[in-house]
């Protein structure tokens, strides 16, 4: 039997809901909790909504819908190909983009007695205590606003923290050669940190997953930011002709003289950085090979005989865009914007890896690559695995790109 | 023949001034409304007003805008840009220790990606070995997906770290000054290894896709497989048969990589603190060095200029043909 790609969609699922059985089953009752709530005191419940709350529960819903939607669509063509590199990494990248706060098992920023997590080597493990908190009333609301607490990964809690080790009958704990009482009531649970900890005992696995969604969106948003003035300048200029294509073109020369990568630090170190400057400066400054592209492509179109019988025809400006030319350009656009997409991504962990990134504690590949480097005597772990997160990324682009031009160009391939 | 490449060269020249004219406004204009002053740096709360209206008259920050642009464009045309405020010195006396260095590492580098891209390509094309064929291209494809910086990193861990026989950082040794000619020269050496690596990997694996396409283009033609068939040599019919024909793609791309390399390679340059022009410009712009960025924008324009240049030169040298497309 062949392995197809809707399997390993199942699998993935599947091996995330034995590992986190705990947390997606309090995030279900949660959400009952949270709807329960809503009911009985409407006002407290709606100040109490963030967007890790949300993240949450949009999680959770995709747990659901995720699987019906695979079976449901299983004979569609994506998912009965038989698996490949492309499409194991599509997919997990999907998984951890989508599944953030299930798979991670810490916020990002979580950290507490470095004494005991600091640079830790991959694969060691800890135990985590948490002290019960007494006197919770039992109201709906209080009850949700606990289990919000427990459930969704945040910076800081006041009533957990690491040990090295615990006695077998749970009454005591060992640290740093010292052996000290439990306080009553808590719980103990062995953590593993499958990546590491960085220098200030965060752990790296938790950082990269929330890390991917970071460089991941960047990537996302500024290569459709870019697709879109490329495409809409490449349209006017090319179907315009004249002065604007004069100037316009300039323009664009103007900026594929230079390397681009300057104006990007020069336009972030004056005007400072945050995700969605950022996001604006790389997408604007990368159009212009799209815009180049479509442009003569649209002027060659213009000379072809469907579109100036199409013309003849009497079909107006609105659709001899859309479907005379609009079409005749999809493949261009398509590659182009893959390839767009890697580079985006590389140029925000470069950016990021010169200090220069989102400008906020969001921890992107890049930022942490940028600091894991001066640790890189003590701790491989920090640099290495962000560091194979970014290759397998980028040159999973790349190859879908090569795939993609193939497909649509069949003479390309015959070397 | 000789007027035409003139006329087109000066053509040239003067579309890619203007380009640059333009380039240096538009920074102009961009560091004058931006937040902040250069000049704050050198101002404390104790001066007097009189005393910090004068410093801020010494770099010229007190006049209208206009005015600034104007006494700028009057130096600029004597390739005057005026004294850099960290340095205090003329911008091109600052610049120009670290262009010596940023074109000798950008001549070594671009000889690197060169000789081994053609070495790969060749091998490929001509061994006709399977095996390796799968190997140089995946290689291709990870090394377009490696970033520089993940590349540096690496080889410092291995090199630097583990194996501890290739210094990491800078350009020279502590003892220096106290070493022989030749002791110089391989102090430097040793230390340009590591980032010449970490910078052509990609470049020589561009070279090899490039040539590697035009090669196997240009020998399936029907004149090579003639000379295959008179029985010409095989090295003679490289040489002089299938290089000259697919050069052209392979100049235009050399042409910008010479570019890029002569603006400076940022990552390169401040992963193993190089004193190149890509850091030169990252400082400058972080500490609002007005003078500094503009001049070091101004002969990275002209760096690239000339580079595009020298290709499409050697372009005509070895296709006479090209002259007259350019002149249609």
């Amino acid at each position: 039997m062949k392995i197809k790609n809707s399997h390993i969609i199942f699998f993935l699922l599947g091996l995330l809901f034995l590992l986190k059985f705990n947390t997606i089953i309090s995030s279900y009752y949660l959400l009952y909790l949270f709807i329960g709530s809503l009911f009985s005191e409407f006002n407290n419940t709606i100040s109490n909504i963030d967007l890790m709350l949300l993240d949450v529960f949009l999680s959770a819903i995709l747990f659901i819908v995720a699987p019906l939607l695979t079976y449901r669509y299983r004979k569609y063509k994506l998912l009965v190909k038989e698996l490949n590199f492309i499409s194991v990494i599509a997919i997990i990248l999907l998984t951890i983009f989508l599944f953030a706060p299930v798979i991670a098992n810490f916020h990002p920023d979580f950290h507490k007695n470095i004494n005991v997590t600091k640079l830790l080597k991959p694969f060691s493990s800890k135990v985590l205590i948490e002290q019960r908190i007494q006197g919770a009333s039992e109201s709906v609301f209080d009850k949700f606003i606990s289990l919000r607490n427990s459930t969704i990964n945040q910076p800081f809690y006041s009533n957990k923290f690491f040990v090295d080790n615990v006695s077998s009958d749970n009454k005591s704990f060992q640290q740093k050669d010292t052996e000290e009482l439990l306080p009553p009531g808590s719980n103990s649970k062995r953590i593993y940190f499958v990546f590491g900890t960085d220098e200030l005992g965060r752990d790296v696995f938790s950082r990269i997953v929330y890390g991917a969604r970071v460089s991941l969106s960047i990537g996302i948003v500024a290569s459709l930011i870019s697709m879109l003035l490329g495409v809409f300048f490449g349209f006017y200029s090319g179907y315009k002709g004249g002065a604007p294509d004069f100037i316009l073109n300039k323009f664009s020369d103007l900026f594929l003289a230079f390397p681009i990568i300057f104006l990007i630090i020069f336009i972030i170190s004056l005007w400072g950085s945050s995700f969605f400057i950022l996001v604006l400066i790389l997408g604007i400054t990368s159009w212009m090979p799209l815009y180049k592209l479509v442009r003569t492509d649209v002027f060659s179109i213009r000379n072809k005989d469907y579109y100036k019988s199409a013309v003849l025809l009497g079909l107006n400006k609105k659709q001899l865009l859309l479907k005379e030319i609009l079409p005749a350009i999809i493949p261009i656009v398509v590659v182009n914007i893959v390839y767009q997409f890697a580079n985006v991504v590389l140029a925000e962990s470069a950016l990021s890896y010169l200090g220069l990134g989102t400008g906020s504690n969001l921890p992107s590949w890049g930022k942490m690559i940028n600091e894991g480097q001066s640790y890189l005597y003590k701790g491989w772990w920090l640099i290495f695995f962000p560091g194979m997160f970014l290759l397998l990324t980028l040159s999973f682009i790349n190859i879908l790109g090569k795939r993609i031009s193939e497909s649509l160009n069949p003479l390309s391939k015959n070397d | 023949m000789n007027k035409t490449i003139l006329k087109l060269l000066l053509k040239r020249i003067a579309s890619s001034l203007l380009l640059i004219f333009l380039i240096i406004t538009i920074l102009f204009f961009l560091l004058r409304i931006s937040p902040g002053s250069p000049v704050q740096k050198f101002i404390s709360e104790d001066f007097s007003i009189e005393l910090s209206q004068k410093i801020k008259s010494n770099f010229q920050l007190d006049k209208t805008l206009f005015e600034q642009y104007g006494s700028f464009i009057a130096q600029a045309v004597k390739l005057d840009f005026g004294t850099s405020y960290n340095y205090n010195l003329p911008v091109f006396s600052v610049i120009k220790d670290y262009l010596i260095f940023t074109v000798i590492f950008s001549f070594i580098s671009l000889i690197v990606q060169i000789k081994a891209g053609s070495l790969f390509a060749f091998i490929s094309v001509y061994k006709k070995n399977k095996y390796l064929n799968g190997v140089l291209d995946s290689v291709a494809i990870f090394s377009f997906a490696l970033p520089s910086f993940l590349l540096g990193l690496l080889l410092i861990y291995i090199f630097s770290i583990i194996l501890g026989i290739l210094p990491s950082n800078g350009l020279t040794s502590i003892n220096h000054d106290d070493l022989s000619v030749l002791g110089k020269f391989w102090d430097y050496v040793i230390h340009l290894i590591l980032p010449v690596l970490s910078l052509s990997l990609t470049g020589t694996f561009i070279f090899y896709k490039y040539i590697k396409e035009s090669v196997s283009e240009v020998s399936r033609k029907n004149f090579i497989l003639n000379l295959q068939a008179i029985g010409e040599k095989k090295s003679k019919i490289i040489l002089y048969h299938v290089l000259p024909n697919s050069i052209n793609p392979i100049l235009t791309i050399a042409g910008l990589e010479l570019g890029a390399l002569l603006s400076g390679s940022l990552i390169t340059e401040v992963l193993f603190g190089l004193p190149g022009m890509g850091r030169l410009t990252i400082t400058a712009i972080l500490t609002r060095d007005y003078p500094l960025v503009i001049g070091c924008t101004f002969i990275s324009g002209l760096l690239i200029i000339f580079a595009n240049l020298l290709a499409d030169f050697l372009k005509t040298v070895f296709d006479k043909r090209i002259i007259n497309t350019l002149n249609n």
